[in-house]
């Protein structure tokens, strides 16, 4: 009796962790495919920031342009980068030297492309 | 004692079999809570390395020559000691050091950090140092 209730313990706790497991890989995949545009967007916004971050950094004036796709929604707002895809909207901070100026500035999408641009102490998106 | 067979019961079987699909189910779900926590973390870790970039290249810290030309990670003892990041983020905090002495500028929580070789202008000689930043 005493290895049976033994099995019948275990195989209960398989079955609870075939439930977890169900709902932990539901909420995966349900991530990846409702919120399939929210992850674009916070990994869109945070490679822009990034970007702005090191040319903020640098000496040079430069211009940099970024193949950017049909998602090119993009905004520098209050020291943020704004990227929208679908209903998703995320904002990331751009850390740089706080002598640089950044300005708020829209993405133009000339040929599915953004241009950030830095000359003398100001930086801004096209 | 010769010809002796150890037989396992069929209970034991069951609890062996059983172990080895909860071992098994347990591994699957690890797997996919680690790569859940990956996705969050790599915000924190991308701020670090933004606030690095900011620093090695920041007017305010770094060594100008005469001619007006400034070096990327040559940080220059007399900026040090004026104690003025220049950075527009307050959340970080940043310990430079020569080996002989140090400089903290900001404040953190100290959750992550981040080390890095610099070089150190001080009294017309190049030192070698390091630069840690938490977050």
């Amino acid at each position: 009796m005493k290895g049976s209730l033994l099995v019948t313990f275990l195989q209960f706790f398989a079955d609870l962790v075939i439930v977890l497991l169900i709902i932990y890989s539901s909420y995966i995949i349900g991530l990846s495919i409702f919120r399939r545009n929210w992850v674009n967007t916070k990994l869109f916004s945070e490679t822009v920031a990034s970007i702005i971050s090191s040319i903020s950094s640098s000496n040079f004036d430069i211009s940099s342009r970024i193949f950017v796709g049909k998602s090119c929604d993009v905004k520098i707002l209050n020291d943020k980068v704004i990227v929208k895809i679908g209903n998703d909207v995320y904002s990331h901070e751009i850390i740089a030297p706080n002598y640089i100026k950044i300005k708020d500035s829209n993405s133009t999408c000339l040929d599915n492309s953004i241009t950030i641009k830095k000359i003398g102490e100001e930086v801004w998106i096209e | 004692m010769k010809g002796q067979v150890w037989i396992i019961s069929e209970n034991m079987i069951d609890i062996l079999k059983n172990i080895i699909v909860i071992a098994v189910l347990l591994g699957l779900f690890l797997l996919f809570a680690i790569y859940n926590i990956k996705i969050n973390e790599t915000t924190e870790e991308r701020k670090i390395f933004d606030a690095v970039n900011s620093i090695i290249g920041n007017k305010c810290l770094i060594y100008e020559d005469e001619s007006g030309n400034f070096y990327r990670s040559i940080f220059d003892e007399e900026k040090l000691n004026q104690d003025n990041v220049c950075l527009n983020s307050n959340e970080f905090e940043i310990e430079v050091s020569d080996f002989e002495n140090t400089w903290r500028l900001g404040s953190s929580q100290h959750k992550k950090s981040f080390t890095l070789p610099i070089t150190i202008y001080s009294k017309e000689k190049f030192k070698f140092g390091k630069m840690v930043i938490s977050y």
